[in-house]
């Protein structure tokens, strides 16, 4: 059963005037003109990658690894996007993973 | 309200449409919006009150949308989809024109119409006042439900709030027009 005041509020929805006639255009234009979220999203981790990357270079040149007597010196360091964790002997260039 | 109707073809779903106009297709592109542009306009006319943005809001919502399509993932209809990028932007422009101060709303010229069709904006008048009357998040309610045909359940979904949130609101707004309905003589 309909509701008096819904049937009148919609009888007597206020209607917009008619667009404009290059309304359609328009939209098509502008979003040719602009590149689309999935672009953005790509450029956006590729950048990520090359400051993490830059960065990553940066802490290997400044912080020397801790050094143990009798064993190789090794650097440490965080991946953060996927939380892994290696470690790189400077004299082998060899690394391994941990969990 | 706008109808487009395509003869030249099986009727194809807004999913579909979505899909291939994600990848570029113009005319999927063309076909969503021939679909949605009236009821965007209409819920963005009855939300701001303005004539002047109407064409300008449409176009943000819809360039929103069509830049956002690769992303949406159908686990909502892709008119919910679409009703909620709407509704941001009515948002976003109530707070501008906030900013902005008041303006008249609904400046419809009213000379030279013919007797029934001045009746007909005598009432849409009327609503477009009552509808002025209650707050923004209670004119939103109503209007997706009362003028839009939307479910309580998925304006829920499109403004984010528990279904309860939505019922109470609607109730209240009901109340509140059904009052100034009465102050104006009217009965519902």
């Amino acid at each position: 059963m309909s509701d008096p005041l819904s049937e009148f509020l919609r009888r007597h929805a206020p209607e917009p005037p008619p667009a404009r006639v290059d309304l359609e255009e328009r939209i098509l234009d502008a979003v040719r003109s602009t590149p689309t979220r999935r672009v953005e999203g790509r450029w956006l981790v590729a950048c990520s990658l090359l400051i993490l990357l830059l960065g990553g270079l940066g802490l290997w040149q400044q912080r020397p690894g801790p050094t143990l007597p009798g064993y190789p010196s090794v650097i440490w360091s965080v991946v953060e996007t996927d939380i892994s964790l290696f470690a790189i002997d400077p004299r082998t260039e060899l690394y391994a993973l941990d969990y | 309200m706008e109808v487009v109707v395509d003869v030249s073809g099986p009727v194809r779903s807004d999913e579909e449409l979505v899909e291939d106009a994600s990848k570029g297709d113009t005319q999927a592109f063309r076909q969503l919006y021939g679909r949605y542009v009236g009821r965007v306009r209409g819920l963005i006319y009855q939300m701001t009150a303005q004539t002047d943005y109407i064409d300008d809001l449409t176009q943000e919502v819809f360039v929103r949308v069509f830049r956002s399509l690769s992303g949406f993932r159908a686990e909502a209809r892709f008119s919910t989809w679409l009703f909620r990028i709407a509704v941001n932007c009515c948002q976003d422009a109530r707070r501008q024109a906030g900013r902005r101060g008041p303006t008249s709303p609904l400046d419809k010229t009213l000379a030279a119409q013919s007797e029934e069709t001045l009746v007909r904006l005598d009432r849409e008048q009327l609503v477009a006042q009552a509808l002025q009357v209650l707050t923004p998040e209670h004119r939103m309610v109503v209007i997706l439900h009362d003028l839009q045909d939307r479910t309580q359940e998925e304006i829920a979904t499109v403004l984010k709030l528990p279904v309860g949130t939505i019922k109470s609101r609607l109730f209240y707004a009901r109340r509140r027009l059904r009052e100034w309905f009465q102050n104006q003589g009217i009965n519902l």
